[in-house]
């Protein structure tokens, strides 16, 4: 019987898609040493913009979540997403590099990183970094759905990826867009030009569709999938572990998983979620109108944000219309962070001003100049291109070039030698203010399994200051608190 | 552009499938307005098993729960769900007939025909019956995965139920079996051999595939889809109106269904759903065990119920194994009441005595006489059949005849001259008692708008007898009740 072996998103993407990275250090570290007993291939850990949300937002240091999380997970292959590009933030590559030798330091030597061109090509040379430093990577290979996205495109871009010789592709869905059609189509044609690099496959639930996807992907010949443990599976996050592994069951494969161990760590999720109000992952509809425009959730809620804000909210429609102008004008870009987000503002924009591209972000301009991917220079609708160029503005950030610091030029701007690797990482990386505040801060917060009422009643018991006695008794057992006088 | 229309189930499917048929007729009346205007093709009402329900633990009135709707909903037709009368007894033609005709004259406009063989013998029968009360007949094509299933079957069907000149066709799928593929697969083949009678489709969500299936049978020509309105779609229930609606107009397609009409009874039966503690649909994760073994749901919990009365709870997995062997020696009947039950009792039994076949139900006795269908007789393996009949209870039911009495003398028998025909068809599936019991309770309880939190609480303060002056605060708002003279309250 075939084998279909699994890989862990939970803490991760799950924590990402559906918590909005809300999962505390001592949630995970409560439910680390369980899921480490299921069998997992590989677990996702930590993506990097986590060092910023547990600095700012939860008053934590992540350097803990990687320190105590590595001790935990003794069995089960760790994984760092992120590379070595900075993305959004414009994080020097020094710094990047720093934290990936940090990272391999604790024993994570496994990453899992895109280009968002699937460009193969810029993707060399971080690679090269990433080995040098101890790092495996497994590549994304990222599906889309364009004119340009064709069937002889994934081919293609498949032989590319594989020609790197990395760790493994990841066939990976961001939008939740792929279809069981689609994945029939595409499934085939990556495996057969992987050659013999492995392939993952990784797909998110916004849709419905994934888990159905996964089955046709594994009857066709993939072995390895992403899930997520409930209540951070479905949704907009990967399909559960359970359902894919029953599913396959009853198709007649084996799983190499045993998902019994993991119904604790269901439980904990589930009450922590239910406590903290954080959301509980749930099958969706399937939705048409993502295929019209496909412009992530998170982003229609942004946009109809930014119109709010210019009393144009009635407007969100024509915007949503306008992006799908915009795409198509930019080349169709895949539609993943960051270029949907330059899609979205500009259709935001187009609509605003009422005239297209008479106004235009920065973004737009690096876009149209190559600085994010030199195929949405090359893509880009020529006449589009020039009204967007053919400005005082463009002109400034012609020859631009992002700045590139030596590591030593970053730590005298963050503090000088006195601070350590990690705390240097973390001040580029959170914020030097944001990183000062948390000092005073001790060990994460501990997040006792919520399975375990028990504990949890003496918990609060003994926050009680009015008395000296407690007792309770409830059948067989008893239990008596008694308050000793402080010495 | 293609305009898309909709049958609604809320008020009979919907409340079957995911409240166990717990919705009041107070609660269909403080909608009805409301559905009526939102453009529906067709409202399911009623089949029979909600003759039963409503008697028995509602202690409504059936008859009455049809009058109060057909008079409300007026522009929209109505539709009875005309399986059988009574779904684990053999009923007479008579009987059906006059559950029919009261059915029309109560005010419904429509029934679904339905034979669980997709038998055409039963089709023809029902359908005149039908035709001579004056509702309009739509017969269903049942949906089904076996062997004997197959295109051809679905093709041959096709043909059959087009000469009897129905205005439409219907597609069910009770199961919710069907994926994507066989709607492609079928709907074409249906169309083409059925001299391109309309036909509807009728799905439902029990693995989440009724929602793409929608889809996939519009794309192929379908333009009558079978919906729910949520709370009451999705779970086990047929697709959500609101998505399938959405969905087919970004698929390019023109819902004839006026949204806004139907958000305040989404927003109502929400409400309800809370205060009364029923289940909200929500989407289902796909379930591929569900072809393995084709039990519904429902009956899956009935087998467990069953073993662990006998203490083999931990032998359920060997019952929905022993099921799909029961199914297949039985000829492959369609997993719909009351078929499915028969196999999964039979199943269960073969379990529990441990040597299969060695005690039999009479059901399973009478099914292998052929008296729940002839395919029955004809379809179950010879071997089976003989271990099933050659018994004693099985030569002693081998000999009765199922009666064929008149509505005459059925009238004689149960109720006598006074009764009515309603009373009488009520009589039929209940005893004196139960319908005496309902009739004590009284007309059917009201259920306001639950949007109009102020017209109940309004309502209840002056209920009150205690106190002749009510003042109710809250920030900028208040409510003054004052009596006066016990005559008015203002």
């Amino acid at each position: 019987m075939s084998e279909v072996h699994f890989i862990d998103t939970t803490v991760r993407d799950g924590n990402q898609s559906l918590w909005a990275l809300n999962m505390r250090t001592g949630m995970m570290l409560a439910a680390a040493e369980k899921m480490d007993r299921a069998g997992f291939d590989s677990a996702e850990f930590f993506v990097t913009v986590m060092f910023r949300k547990l600095v700012r937002e939860h008053k934590e240091n992540p350097w803990d979540w990687v320190r105590l999380g590595t001790k935990r997970f003794t069995k089960t292959r760790l994984r760092w997403h992120g590379g070595l590009k900075g993305g959004f933030e414009k994080v020097p590559s020094c710094v990047l590099r720093l934290m990936m030798e940090r990272i391999v330091g604790y024993g994570i030597t496994l990453n899992r990183t895109s280009n968002c061109w699937n460009d193969y090509e810029v993707f060399r040379e971080e690679l090269k970094g990433l080995r040098s430093v101890g790092m495996n990577t497994v590549v994304n290979l990222i599906y889309s759905v364009s004119p340009r996205h064709t069937d002889a495109y994934y081919a293609r871009k498949a032989r590319e990826a594989a020609a790197l010789k990395p760790y493994a592709i990841c066939f990976k869905d961001v939008g939740g867009l792929l279809t069981p059609e689609r994945t029939r189509a595409l499934v085939p044609l990556v495996l057969k030009n992987a050659g013999d690099v492995p392939v993952e496959f990784h797909a998110h639930c916004n849709n419905g569709l994934a888990p159905l996807c996964y089955l046709e992907a594994v009857k066709l010949g993939m072995k390895t999938l992403h899930t997520a443990i409930p209540p951070l599976a479905n949704g907009s996050s990967q399909p559960s572990v359970y359902n894919v592994a029953q599913n396959l069951r009853a198709l007649g494969y084996a799983p190499a998983i045993d998902e019994s161990v993991l119904q604790p760590v269901t439980q904990h999720f589930s009450a922590i979620a239910k406590n903290e109000g954080l959301p509980i992952g749930t099958p969706v509809e399937y939705d048409q109108a993502q295929y019209l425009h496909q412009v992530p959730g998170g982003m229609i809620s942004n946009l109809r944000h930014q119109l709010k804000l210019v009393g144009m909210e009635q407007k969100l429609d024509a915007t949503l219309v306008e992006a799908v102008q915009a795409r198509a004008d930019f080349g169709y870009p895949i539609m993943v962070t960051p270029l949907s987000q330059f899609v979205g503002s500009q259709a935001a924009i187009n609509v605003i001003v009422g005239e297209r591209y008479r106004e235009v972000t920065d973004q737009t301009i690096q876009y149209a100049l190559g600085f994010w991917g030199k195929e949405g220079a090359d893509l880009m609708d020529p006449n589009v291109k020039d009204k967007i160029l053919n400005r005082p503005r463009a002109k400034e950030w012609v020859g631009w070039e992002p700045p590139e610091p030596s590591l030593e030029e970053v730590r005298r701007q963050f503090g000088g030698h006195g601070i350590s690797d990690e705390e240097l990482v973390l001040r580029v990386l959170a914020g030097e203010e944001h990183v000062k505040a948390i000092q005073s801060v001790g060990a994460p917060k501990e997040y006792l399994n919520a399975a375990r009422p028990l504990v949890r009643l003496v918990e609060k018991l003994t926050n009680k200051s009015d008395r000296h006695h407690i007792y309770i008794r409830k059948g067989d057992l008893s239990i008596h608190l008694e308050k000793r006088e402080k010495n | 552009m293609s305009e898309i229309r909709f049958v609604d189930t809320t008020l009979r499917d919907g409340h079957q499938s995911l409240w166990a048929e717990g919705m009041r007729t107070g609660m269909m009346l403080a909608v009805a307005d409301k559905m009526d205007q939102a453009g529906f093709e067709a409202i399911e009402l009623i089949s029979s098993s909600h003759l039963k329900k409503c008697v028995r633990e509602l202690k409504e009135n059936p008859w009455e729960r049809v009058r109060l709707v057909c008079q409300k909903i007026k522009k929209t037709p109505l539709r009875l769900i005309a399986g059988r009368v009574n779904a684990f007894e053999i009923t007479p033609q008579s009987v059906y007939q006059l559950f029919l005709q009261r059915m029309a004259a109560n005010g419904l406009r429509e029934a679904r025909i339905s034979d669980e063989w997709n038998n055409f013998g039963s089709w023809e029968r029902k359908v005149n019956s039908a035709r001579e009360v004056g509702l309009k007949p739509i017969v269903n094509l049942i949906y089904s995965i076996s062997p004997r299933h197959t295109d051809e079957y679905y093709a041959q069907k096709a043909r059959e139920a087009a000469t009897l000149s129905v205005a439409r066709l219907c597609l069910k799928d009770p199961g919710g079996l069907l994926t994507p593929e066989r709607t492609a697969a079928l709907v074409p083949l249906i169309t083409q051999n059925s001299n391109a009678i309309p036909l509807e489709l009728h799905t439902h969500c029990t693995t989440g595939l009724g929602p793409l299936c929608c889809l996939e049978a519009i794309k192929l020509g379908v333009r009558i889809v079978n919906t729910a309105v949520p709370p009451l779609a999705n779970g086990s229930s047929n697709p959500s109106l609101f998505n399938v609606a959405r969905n087919a107009e970004a698929l390019g397609y023109t819902p004839a269904i006026d949204h806004q009409a139907l958000k305040p009874v989404q927003a109502y039966f929400t409400a309800i759903a809370k205060r009364e503690g029923f289940p909200i649909g929500a989407p289902v994760e796909y379930d591929y065990a569900q072809y393995l073994h084709q039990v519904p749901g429902g009956m899956i919990s009935n087998l467990a119920h069953q073993l662990r009365k006998v203490g083999m709870e931990n032998r359920l997995q060997e019952a929905l194994e022993e099921a799909c062997r029961v199914r297949a020696e039985f000829g492959y009947p369609i997993m719909v009441t009351p078929l499915s039950q028969f196999v999964g009792s039979q199943a269960a039994i073969n379990v529990i005595v441990g040597e299969r076949y060695k005690e039999v139900t009479d059901q399973s006795i009478h099914y292998a006489l052929g008296r729940w269908g002839e395919e029955g007789r004809l379809y179950m393996d010879p071997e089976v059949k003989d271990k099933i009949l050659g018994r004693p209870r099985g030569r002693e039911l081998a000999k009765w005849e199922p009666p064929e009495p008149s509505i005459q003398e059925v009238r004689r028998k149960i109720g006598g001259a006074q009764t009515t025909d309603d009373d009488l068809l009520l009589r039929w599936l209940l005893s004196e008692e139960e319908i005496a019991t309902m009739r004590a309770a009284g007309p059917p309880k009201e259920y306001l708008s639950a949007r109009h939190p102020l017209i109940t609480l309004l309502e209840e303060l002056t209920k009150r007898k205690g106190s002749s002056v009510i003042r109710v605060q809250q920030g900028g708002f208040s409510v003054m009740l004052k009596k006066k003279d016990d005559r008015a309250v203002s």
